[in-house]
């Protein structure tokens, strides 16, 4: 053992790494069976067939309920600091008035999950990236918290972390001096799960949001995409947004 | 080049210490770490590096190589049962850390104390709930 | 006739009372950032929707100074100015200088200054900034190349083509400070091509005031002034840079009336904007743009020389930074369009109009940035040969 250790370089992680899966498969009866089934390895994990998306039915949307932000904040620890112009918000509702005609309604907005992100486009380091199956994140071991992704992006979508953070959650890691935005809950996505705000929606909003898989004609979200009238937020900037809305 | 050679002062260091073995590093749970542990002294950045790119970059989940798992098994509890952070002066990262002064960056965003004693549903144990699962089914494409 | 130069040998009180006092400023700064890293930067008056605030102010305008104080180089170098030459090292030493205290206000106000190394290692050639990471120490690189082959006999014959490299270059650099700006399709106030057109010109016209302002101050110290005459062709050059630039603001505004989606942000900075139109109205337009204008073609007879010099450039710095703080700042301020036609409320400060207030840590640093560039002239003039030795004569025999 302490020969090859030794020889730092030669160590292949990826083989050692498929070995130590096929160990662990084997030795799978200890193990919870369902989250190793529906945990996927990287050969299967978010492939480009996959486009997580979400059509929000502002119709349902209630003026008022903030069951999908608070979700998004327990789920996340977004804690508030009693600061609102720092404090991070990565999902917000805003209410629309018409000017016109006063009209009011409401709908949440969050990050927009774009095929062509904008703060993927000016950020210097590589830090923001989009995954190959759609979900924009914030590399923070890369982020060296210029902003310009702020500055770029139509949603506001993205929050930078302005004070020293304790106790984060294990699934969602956060700290000062970087950006950060909504991940489409990619801890609960990547192991079968739907994101905390569509799981509060339906338990306790109006069941506005439908989340799914946007390229699979299997899936409800793509039925409903063929099927019924839905809209991007700024379109005019053809970014094909991964969030898409109905009667905006 | 300034870097690389640093690195390999650093690990000619870590070396002859791990031979030493006069640190008091306190012992995690079970038998056996997921790898040999000379291994592990010389190279847990290395695999965590590995596995956590590709945890985030492709939303592979079945790492073995995962930082949370590493608190999970090496957190100390104190007398009230409470954990202790694990980069808390004495703990499991900070003897070695402290020992040669390299700075550890990881826990300024991550959870230093296992989800089981933070009192968070630990959401990776926790199995899927049914109503999830159907809803999951419905509307995306589940393997 | 070979022009001799020499070194900052003050050794007046006011010298060291300089240097001293602008390391206190500088380590005070420094002090401030580690501040604001150490505590993260909701001690700051940036928030979630002013993300870049008075250090950005502060950096752009020194690194477009950085890039306009190369002009006299230039004008020397390439347009056959030789009435200009003896001020060319000068000039190639005042623009690292700037870039570098600019650099450096940036540097300090990022979240995360301890990876700076990932900037260098990590690159997303889409990203402007990018980009501008490599103007910017290609920049530096170029200017000291071109001092070297000044200060080097035997390069000397080369200078022309460092020059003109350098030239090329700081061209490209403000037009990508520019760009920073002018690609951003999410800000409405930035997204306009006159963003570039109106950086270069606002660069050559600070760098110029800045040039002048300096070699004031250092004459005052050494007893090396710069020739009148060729201060006030400078100063005179400054005139008709500022009509450019007063053209291109002019430009700027009324196509921005005339796009749909920049109107209204437009006639918020025009009119209504508070703060911003009065720096705009008092500060760009009447400091920077009418006084300067004036100190330069009309009050000739009236005033000390040297009085008309410093007043002119001071006059116009103050304008440039309050154009460049209503750009920044504005821009940001006022909500993005995100749904026409609809007043959008939020906990998030959507549809509103975000107040800015500087903090101290900020204006700190970004004062620290400025002392930084003081020092390195004061100390790199006093080891080296930056100042050129006839000059003195001409001055003590007027």
């Amino acid at each position: 053992m302490s020969g090859s250790s030794e020889n730092l370089g030669s160590v292949d992680l990826k083989r050692r790494k498929f070995m130590v899966t096929m160990v662990a498969s084997m030795a799978g009866a200890g193990f919870n069976l369902v989250e190793l089934a529906m945990a996927k390895t990287s050969l299967e994990a978010e492939s480009k067939l996959v486009r997580w998306g979400l059509l929000i039915d502002t119709e349902k949307c209630g003026v008022g309920c903030n069951a999908c932000v608070s979700a998004c904040n327990t789920e996340h620890n977004l804690e508030d600091h009693g600061r609102p112009e720092t404090d991070a918000q990565w999902i917000r509702k805003l209410d629309l008035v018409d000017e016109q005609t006063s009209h009011v309604h409401s709908l949440p907005m969050l990050c927009q999950h774009c095929e062509h992100p904008p703060c993927v486009d000016v950020c210097p380091t590589g830090a923001s990236f989009r995954r190959d199956d759609g979900i924009v994140l914030v590399d923070k071991h890369t982020c060296i918290g210029c902003r310009y992704c702020m500055i770029a992006c139509p949603y506001k979508a993205r929050s930078f972390i302005h004070e020293n953070l304790t106790n984060q959650r294990s699934w969602s890691p956060r700290g000062k001096g970087v950006v950060e935005s909504c991940t489409f809950c990619t801890h609960r996505v990547d192991t079968g799960r739907i994101p905390a705000c569509v799981e509060a929606c339906h338990a306790e909003g109006g069941g506005a949001m439908t989340f799914g898989d946007m390229v699979n004609p299997e899936s409800e979200i793509s039925h409903r995409l063929k099927s019924e009238p839905s809209r991007q937020i700024r379109e005019d900037l053809k970014l094909n947004t991964g969030v898409r809305y109905q009667n905006v | 080049m300034l870097l690389r050679g640093l690195a390999c002062l650093f690990m000619v260091f870590l070396i002859s210490v791990s031979s030493a073995d006069w640190l008091d590093i306190p012992r995690g749970k079970g038998e056996q770490c997921i790898e040999p542990t000379e291994i592990m002294r010389k190279q847990h950045m290395q695999f965590l590096f590995h596995d956590r790119d590709l945890t985030m970059r492709e939303g592979d989940r079945s790492i073995r190589h995962s930082l949370v798992d590493c608190v999970e098994c090496h957190t100390q509890v104190n007398q009230q049962q409470k954990a202790i952070p694990i980069n808390a002066s004495g703990q499991f990262c900070a003897v070695c850390h402290e020992a040669v002064s390299v700075k550890i960056d990881c826990f300024s965003c991550h959870a230093n104390i296992p989800d089981s004693s933070s009192g968070y549903s630990g959401f990776m144990n926790s199995g899927l709930p049914e109503s999830a699962r159907v809803l999951m089914k419905k509307w995306a494409f589940v393997p | 006739m070979s022009q001799h130069y020499r070194t900052l040998t003050a050794n007046s009180s006011s010298y060291f009372v300089l240097v001293l006092a602008l390391t206190a400023l500088a380590l005070f700064g420094l002090a401030a950032a580690h501040y604001m890293e150490s505590e993260g930067h909701w001690i700051t008056g940036m928030n979630n929707q002013i993300v870049w605030g008075l250090p950005h102010v502060f950096a752009i305008s020194l690194i477009l100074s950085a890039s306009g104080a190369l002009n006299v180089a230039s004008m020397a170098s390439l347009f056959g100015k030789t009435e200009y030459s003896a001020w060319s090292r000068f000039s190639g030493l005042l623009a690292i200088s700037l870039l570098m205290g600019g650099l450096l206000v940036l540097v300090l106000d990022l979240g995360r200054p301890d990876r700076l190394i990932v900037a260098i290692t990590h690159y997303n050639f889409k990203s402007i900034f990018a980009w501008n990471i490599f103007l910017y120490t290609g920049f530096i690189v170029l200017v000291a190349i071109y001092l070297w082959f000044l200060f080097e006999r035997k390069m000397n014959q080369y200078v022309k083509v460092a020059g003109l490299f350098a030239f090329g270059w700081r061209f490209i650099l403000t037009a990508g400070t520019g760009s920073i700006f002018g690609f951003i399709v999410a800000r409405q106030f930035y997204h306009s091509a006159m963003m570039i057109p109106l950086f270069i010109v606002l660069s050559l016209s600070l760098g110029t005031s800045v040039f002048i302002l300096v070699t004031q101050i250092v004459g005052r110290l050494s007893g090396s002034f710069m020739k009148q005459e060729i201060s006030f062709s400078l100063l005179r050059l400054l005139g008709l840079l500022l009509a450019l630039e007063g053209f291109l603001i002019c430009a700027f505004y009324l196509t921005g009336l005339y796009s749909a989606a920049r109107y209204d942000v437009v006639l918020f900075v025009l009119i209504n904007g508070g703060i911003y139109t009065f720096l705009f109205w008092a500060g760009q337009i009447v400091i920077g743009t009418v006084v300067p204008l004036g100190l330069i073609f009309l009050a000739k007879a009236q005033l000390n020389s040297s009085i008309r010099l410093v007043s002119a450039t001071v006059s116009k710095m103050i304008g440039s930074f309050c154009l460049l703080y209503v750009m920044v700042i504005a821009g940001q301020s006022y909500p993005q369009l995100m749904f026409p036609g609809k007043q959008i409320r939020s906990t998030f400060f959507d549809g509103v109009v975000v107040h800015y207030a500087p903090s101290w840590p900020e204006l700190a640093l970004g004062m620290g940035g400025v002392a930084v560039v003081g020092i390195i002239i004061l100390v790199v003039t006093r080891v080296l040969p930056f100042l050129p030795v006839e000059e003195q004569r001409a001055q003590s025999s007027q």
